[in-house]
């Protein structure tokens, strides 16, 4: 859903602060930064979830702001790469010549991220957690009902958007 | 107060065992040597930072938007969020929450109400 009308509002809704950070990744070659992060969303029972896809494109000016931890990854991070677990803090959207900027900040292990971008899509789906084992849930879609994967809620997009080359 | 009531197997690593009941001036008291105390970056609180960086108890003050029509109205009181030094969340008796159970109730454990006077 392209919500390019009435930005201003959605951010002042503060609907993504406080929300599990999934993923995010900067694809430079085709301006698009995602985000994927769990909504925070009192409404649901509580074996269920709001997930989010957050897709910015058209991005430019693209600066990382490094927090104390200087080891993540300039352009992407997975939650399931790291033992720490990251929310988003804050967030400061602003209008200026034709282009939306924003700024990101995390936390001060992982700092943030600001860049100017054209359009701003968003996708979100509740899921429904059934504990499998002692350390692993199975989500799955409550409109649909399928099955899916709490580390990538949407699929795997980072290999969508950028795949790699084949290895031979 | 102070004490470590049900927080016995606490993994907080510092003196505060839980947050049951505590009040904020008793809290600040017990912020340990060589951390420093940071306003939150949303201008609503303040947060206690390591020696290696990591956020370690955030307080973040009640929303100014009228609480019943606000999505933090459960947190009218202001809300904590606290870490061990892995950067993993703890509930209010300091344990660790594991971050892939579902989103709903890792929200309502991560997001400590404030119970304090």
């Amino acid at each position: 859903m392209l919500i390019n009308n009435d930005l201003e509002s959605y951010f002042e809704s503060e609907q993504l602060l406080e929300g599990l950070l999934i993923e995010f990744e900067y694809f430079a070659d085709q301006k698009i930064v995602l985000i994927i992060s769990n909504i925070v969303n009192w409404s649901l029972k509580k074996d269920a979830g709001e997930f989010q896809k957050t897709v910015f494109k058209g991005v430019k000016s693209f600066e990382r702001l490094f927090g104390a931890n200087k080891g993540f990854l300039e352009n992407s991070f997975h939650e399931k790469d790291y033992i720490s677990t990251h929310v988003i803090q804050d967030i400061k959207f602003s209008q200026a010549n034709g282009d939306f900027h924003i700024v990101f900040y995390i936390d001060n292990f992982f700092g943030g991220f600001q860049f100017l971008f054209k359009d701003l899509e968003i996708e979100t789906k509740i899921g429904r957690g059934v504990k499998a084992n002692e350390q692993e849930w199975i989500y799955f879609d409550v409109e649909t009902g399928a099955q899916f994967d709490f580390h990538y809620p949407f699929g795997n997009l980072a290999k969508s958007i950028n795949p790699q080359p084949l290895q031979l | 107060m102070g004490g470590s009531g049900s927080g016995d197997d606490s993994q907080s690593g510092f003196g505060i065992r839980n947050l049951h009941g505590k009040s904020l001036n008793w809290i600040k008291k017990q912020k340990p040597d060589g951390w420093q105390e940071v306003p939150s970056d949303d201008g609503r609180g303040w947060k206690w930072i390591d020696e290696n960086g990591v956020e370690r108890l955030r307080f973040t003050r009640p929303n100014k938007k009228n609480p019943s029509n606000s999505q933090w109205s459960r947190q009218a009181n202001g809300y904590f969020r606290w870490q061990n030094e892995r950067g993993e969340f703890l509930d209010v008796d300091g344990k660790v929450v594991p971050r892939n159970i579902p989103p709903s109730e890792f929200q309502e454990k991560t997001h400590i109400v404030y119970e304090g006077s």
